[in-house]
């Protein structure tokens, strides 16, 4: 199958960069009878287009140039990003300008979409069962399911419930029933939010919310309403960030209370739309509830997942420690120190990409690298980030160099680190997408 | 403050695009022009045999945010190698201050440095 990849289907020109490959192999390969090289390409299958998904397909396709058969699955014609999604809630961006199509992947890099969902995979017989009673068979497989949202950790909450009470961790349909919902409510009326237990994806995501919902109020001149946020974490990221940047944009808008005052989330009544606490019960016109989470069904379903619901992997290569066939990115993977989060996912693809390419054909592996950012707006032009660069130690993703935003921080400065983000932004979709 | 002083910067012509020769192993022997406050980096780094592969799986980690269009994160693909190892060099040493780019190019060594200035000397722009 290796030797499959020195020659183009179809017999085509050697690239340079092939050619730098056979002059490593030996120029016995070309002497090989033209049956040997007439062999299928391996298959790659990808589950899931999001962040860590798309990139994998679009970084194993493009690198490979041919010589693998790449299969990209996800239910959606387009993808919605969950990160800028805030930016859409504020008024900062429209829905289209955060969502993607996959056209590009599939024209400039011979990616097969598939749009269905992947039910079940049979390890044994490397296949992926689709919803439809397809098989989609592979020799490598990586999985990008995202997150699934454990619905009853917020006792009183159901997927049905979403509807009145949006969650919106998923970019999609439900980032626009939460910014309907927003738009809609008039001064006097708040928004109380249940911000998610460890680990979730995106970490400063609910704060950034918050401040994006505070700006909404803000624009509209409304003094009497407020945005609350119930937490089971006792501190969150970018604390004193965000709370100074509450304090200086919207003084009283904003309330952040941790368990030491308000206990338990006891439950939720989304029809009365109210949320009882340990401590007390809190009113508002609109609860946007954000659970625990797991990785997408799709891990689950194929096993990959251990007792924290989430995939352990490899920390060199993102291969899965249950599977060697199988790679799982993003955030249903366990990627140590790295925090659940689009750039990380994409950067996880990356690793794996290479790997999946080493284990099928000639290219080589190096030392994996990670790198993550995230960006978070609290008000126009006001900017922060936290990341880090990662590397495996000890069989762990490790935190090596990191940088966080300071308070107290000037105006100007911050607007540069709004500007980097939408640089970011339209950086990382070409990354992803293009 | 810039936060991205290469902007600042006069654009690179094509023809210093085309310093890096193209092929397996990029050969950086290119007459370099040396900077004083350099130490001699950058001409040390100009000098390796950079590793193309290497250098083109680097370059994933840069690509998260450098695209095709221009924008506060420049476009960084065509940058010749001389400017390129320049500045992330004055990342390093905290000349050009900016925290990602610090953070990126950090625990970059001159032979990782040497890949990625020679892939990226050979990328087109757009």
């Amino acid at each position: 199958m290796k030797r499959n990849t020195i020659i183009k289907p179809g017999g085509g020109l050697l690239t340079r960069r092939r050619f730098g490959i056979l002059a490593g192999a030996g120029a016995l390969t070309l002497a090989l009878p033209t049956y040997l090289r007439a062999q299928e390409n391996p298959k790659v299958v990808v589950i899931g287009g999001g962040a860590g998904g798309a990139t994998a397909a679009r970084y194993i396709a493009k690198d490979s140039e041919g010589s693998i058969d790449v299969t990209l699955i996800d239910d959606s014609e387009s993808y919605t990003t969950c990160f800028f999604s805030n930016l859409y809630l504020g008024g900062f961006k429209d829905f289209q300008q955060i969502t993607h199509a996959y056209d590009d992947l599939v024209a400039n890099h011979g990616i097969t979409k598939i749009t269905g969902m992947a039910t079940a995979v049979d390890r044994e017989a490397k296949i992926v069962r689709m919803e439809d009673g397809s098989e989609v068979p592979y020799d490598r497989l990586v999985v990008s399911p995202g997150i699934d949202l454990i619905w009853d950790s917020v006792p009183g909450y159901s997927e049905a419930a979403a509807g009145i009470a949006p969650h919106a961790w998923k970019g999609g349909p439900q980032t626009e029933l939460l910014k309907q919902k927003l738009d809609a409510l008039e001064d006097g009326q708040s928004v109380v939010m249940v911000a998610p237990p460890n680990p979730y994806r995106c970490p400063p995501g609910p704060y950034e919310r918050a401040s994006m919902m505070a700006h909404v109020f803000k624009e509209k001149g409304f003094e009497n309403s407020r945005v609350i946020i119930l937490d089971p974490k006792e501190s969150f990221s970018k604390q004193g960030l965000f709370q100074e940047g509450w304090e200086k944009h919207y003084p009283g808008m904003v309330e952040w209370y941790g368990p030491d005052v308000i206990g338990e989330i006891v439950s939720v009544d989304v029809e009365a739309g109210a949320v009882e606490t340990g401590f007390d019960t809190f009113e508002g016109a609109l609860l946007n509830i954000i659970p625990a989470q797991k990785a997408g069904m799709i891990a689950q379903e194929a096993s990959l997942t251990d007792d924290s619901g989430f995939c352990p992997v490899e920390a060199d290569s993102m291969r899965s420690t249950v599977d060697e066939n199988i790679y799982v990115i993003g955030d249903a993977s366990i990627a140590g120190d790295m925090p659940k989060s689009g750039f990380s996912a994409n950067s996880q693809a990356k690793v794996a990409a290479m790997n999946v390419r080493a284990d099928l054909t000639e290219a080589q592996a190096f030392p994996a690298r990670y790198s993550n950012t995230c960006w978070s707006l609290i008000e126009t032009d006001d900017g922060v980030k936290v990341g880090a660069q990662y590397q495996p130690v000890d069989g762990k993703i490790t935190s090596m160099e990191g940088f966080v935003s300071q308070t107290g921080e000037t105006a100007e400065l911050r607007k540069e680190t709004y500007e980097e983000s939408e640089g970011w932004y339209s950086g990382i979709i070409e990354d992803i997408f293009s | 403050m810039a936060l991205h002083s290469i902007h600042s910067n006069p654009s690179p012509g094509k023809a210093a695009r085309l310093a890096a020769i193209p092929g397996f192993f990029f050969l950086l022997a290119v007459p370099a022009l040396a900077d004083q406050e350099s130490d001699g980096f950058v001409e040390r780094v100009l000098a390796v045999d950079a590793n193309a592969a290497y250098g083109e799986y680097l370059s994933s980690q840069c690509t998260a945010c450098h695209g095709r269009s221009e924008s506060q994160i420049p476009v960084i693909r065509g940058l010749p190698a001389e400017y390129f190892v320049e500045a992330l060099h004055e990342y390093q040493t905290g000349k050009r201050d900016n925290d990602v780019m610090k953070s990126q190019v950090g625990s970059l060594s001159e032979e990782e440095i040497a890949a990625l200035a020679a892939y990226f000397a050979n990328q087109e722009p757009q």
